[in-house]
């Protein structure tokens, strides 16, 4: 079953979809989860990320994990909770280097109004973002 | 090798504030003396500061520093190099012509991974507050930045 999702942020609304395929169990926390929104702030050690900080349930195991990123995925960590977006150069680290985590989900067409809300929240602070069901 | 003022061995110390909250810190004369030496000359310098997105707890200047110094002299491009900070801890990168603190846990990081930069000072006071200010730019965004001198050379 194809979970279609979509994200809205500061006017702009982007399609994308969960892997429910390869991340059965943490796409189905998430999708059940939906509708979220939170506020969003960029991550401090990986890069072009941002993270909406929301509570989904935690899994039981990782699935379809992922060491490198590419702008318009959407990541999510076990323990750290919460999603990640992609929308630049990045790649999930902390303070002991790069740790592969579960790629759940991508975003999909032109990104440049998420890296723009990246670049903006990074200069003026948390804004708002909501994932829901499309 | 301190500056000297009055016949007394006077270290270089600079005040720092970041949105309102102001710490005091040292300079390393002895160990990064021509950086320092261009810092010291620029101040006092403001700047909105925006929180690291790669090098953890540590925020950094997005304004170029008048400073114009000839990093070929130094084998790593830097004066003093450090590839690691810790919590107080002053770095330029001159590449950049940038200066980044850290308030915690911290690794000066870009998309290249972790680099090399000039260890140029450390905060002494008790930085308490100053972290607590430092941790708020990633929910807050850009914060004012001063570094002026606090002592005479």
């Amino acid at each position: 079953m194809v979970k279609p999702i979509a994200i809205e942020f500061d006017g702009h609304t982007l399609a994308g979809v969960l892997f429910d395929d390869k991340a059965p169990d943490i796409c189905n926390r998430i999708w059940q989860a939906l509708p979220l929104e939170g506020q969003t702030t960029n991550t401090i050690w990986s890069g072009d990320m941002l993270r909406l900080w929301v509570e989904i349930s935690e899994p039981e195991r990782q699935e379809n994990v992922a060491g490198l990123h590419n702008p318009g995925d959407i990541l999510f960590i076990p323990r750290w909770n919460g999603l990640r977006f992609v929308y630049g150069q990045a790649r999930m680290q902390g303070p002991s280097g790069a740790h592969p985590v579960p790629l759940v989900g991508r975003l999909q067409g032109d990104l440049t109004s998420l890296a723009e809300f990246g670049r903006r929240i990074e200069w003026d602070g948390a804004k708002p973002l909501r994932v829901m069901r499309r | 090798m301190n500056a000297r003022m009055g016949g007394e061995d006077v270290m270089r110390k600079v005040e720092i504030e970041l949105n309102g909250v102001k710490v005091r810190a040292i300079l390393y004369e002895e160990r990064a003396p021509v950086t320092v030496a261009a810092l010291w000359s620029a101040l006092p310098f403001e700047d909105r500061v925006t929180h690291a997105k790669w090098s953890g707890q540590m925020f950094h200047t997005n304004t170029k520093l008048p400073i114009n110094i000839d990093t070929s002299q130094w084998g790593l491009g830097v004066e003093n190099p450090v590839g690691f900070q810790a919590p107080g801890d002053i770095v330029y990168l001159p590449s950049a012509r940038e200066i980044a603190i850290a308030y915690g846990d911290a690794r000066f990081t870009w998309v290249i991974g972790p680099m090399y930069v000039s260890a140029l000072g450390r905060i002494e006071s008790d930085m308490t507050e100053f972290a607590q200010k430092a941790d708020r730019l990633q929910w807050d965004g850009a914060g004012r930045f001063v570094i002026r001198r606090l002592t005479e050379a």
